[in-house]
């Protein structure tokens, strides 16, 4: 999905999930997503807001990159494992472009 | 932990108070506190709470009752003088990033808090809140912005709990509601309920959620 060649600023795509968040049992909603697919998303950036039963809470890019795919639409039910976005990280370091947590 | 009492105010001057405190708050710092607050008449509607958990809204509109969505979790419940409002703004980065282990040391607060004014209080197994037997008397709905909290608790002290007639409450048809002062038969000095909440939230958060 990263389409990685020699000369792309892509690494190995990276999965997004709630289960790097201790929330919550159950089901959560996605709610709202901060960035589009194609966007460029600084790492630590919030990227989704989702909501379980009694709370609500933002999910953070894990790493900077770009949003390539949007796995769980707003109004979606998703379980902590699900994968909800695919982000392919920026190879190189710098201002917002740190390393994948 | 520092305290703040806000006294009676609308329900969007404290979140805007809230807001304030959390924008301001620098990463690591030890500044925790417990907020408190009474609101006048008010409906909110959490993130996922829909027009039909309020059947009355009528009678909301015809006595100038404000419902508002509001950006926590939880659903529906009704705010007037006499409930407290617990807002904690947590770092839950200092402490464990467990929301869900944060909500239980609010309703273990409460749940204490409440057996020492005098309430049988206690949790139920595999539901949220606080109850007397089968009665609700707290509820719970926070929002959690880059592992600081917001929002929180509303605990029913003394305050009227006719309206909740025209609400399902947390959106719940079938749950009924108490307070304090219906348990015990008396108002309870509010001034004596916070000092008991603030003691016991700040006891709490060091040996259920993590001390720094």
């Amino acid at each position: 999905m990263c389409n990685i060649g020699k000369d792309s600023p892509f690494r190995d795509e990276v999965k997004v999930s709630l289960g790097q968040l201790a929330a919550e049992p159950g089901e959560a909603v996605v709610t709202s997503w901060y960035f589009s697919e194609g966007d460029s998303v600084p790492g630590g950036a919030d990227l989704l807001e989702v909501v379980t039963d009694k709370a609500s809470f933002d999910v953070a890019a894990p790493c900077a990159g770009r949003l390539t795919k949007i796995m769980a639409t707003i109004g979606t039910k998703i379980k902590h494992s699900d994968v909800v976005a695919i982000i392919c990280p920026f190879q190189e370091a710098g201002p917002d472009r740190g390393e994948c947590r | 932990m520092r305290v703040r009492d806000l006294g009676l105010i609308e329900f969007q001057e404290a979140e805007d108070f809230q807001l304030c405190y959390m924008k301001g708050r620098l990463p690591g710092d030890a500044g925790d506190m417990l907020i408190m607050a009474e609101h006048p008449p008010v409906v909110t509607l959490g993130r996922i709470a829909d027009a039909s958990t309020v059947p009355g809204l009528c009678s909301f509109e015809q006595q100038g009752i404000s419902v508002i969505k509001v950006a926590r979790g939880g659903k529906t419940t009704f705010h007037s003088p006499g409930q407290l409002l617990l807002y904690p703004s947590i770092d839950l980065k200092a402490r464990a990033k467990d929301i869900s282990l944060y909500i239980d040391l609010l309703e273990i607060t409460i749940e204490k808090s409440l057996r020492e004014l005098g309430v049988n209080a206690a949790r139920i197994s595999g539901t949220r809140g606080v109850w007397v037997g089968m009665k609700k008397i707290a509820f719970t709905g926070v929002s959690v912005k880059r592992w600081l909290t917001l929002h929180g608790a509303a605990v029913n002290i003394n305050n009227e709990l006719d309206m909740f007639r025209n609400i399902h409450p947390c959106g719940d048809p079938g749950i009924k509601v108490t307070s304090a002062r219906q348990e015990l038969g008396v108002l309870l000095d509010m001034s004596i309920v916070k000092d008991v909440f603030a003691r016991r939230f700040a006891e709490d958060i060091d040996i259920h959620y993590g001390g720094h």
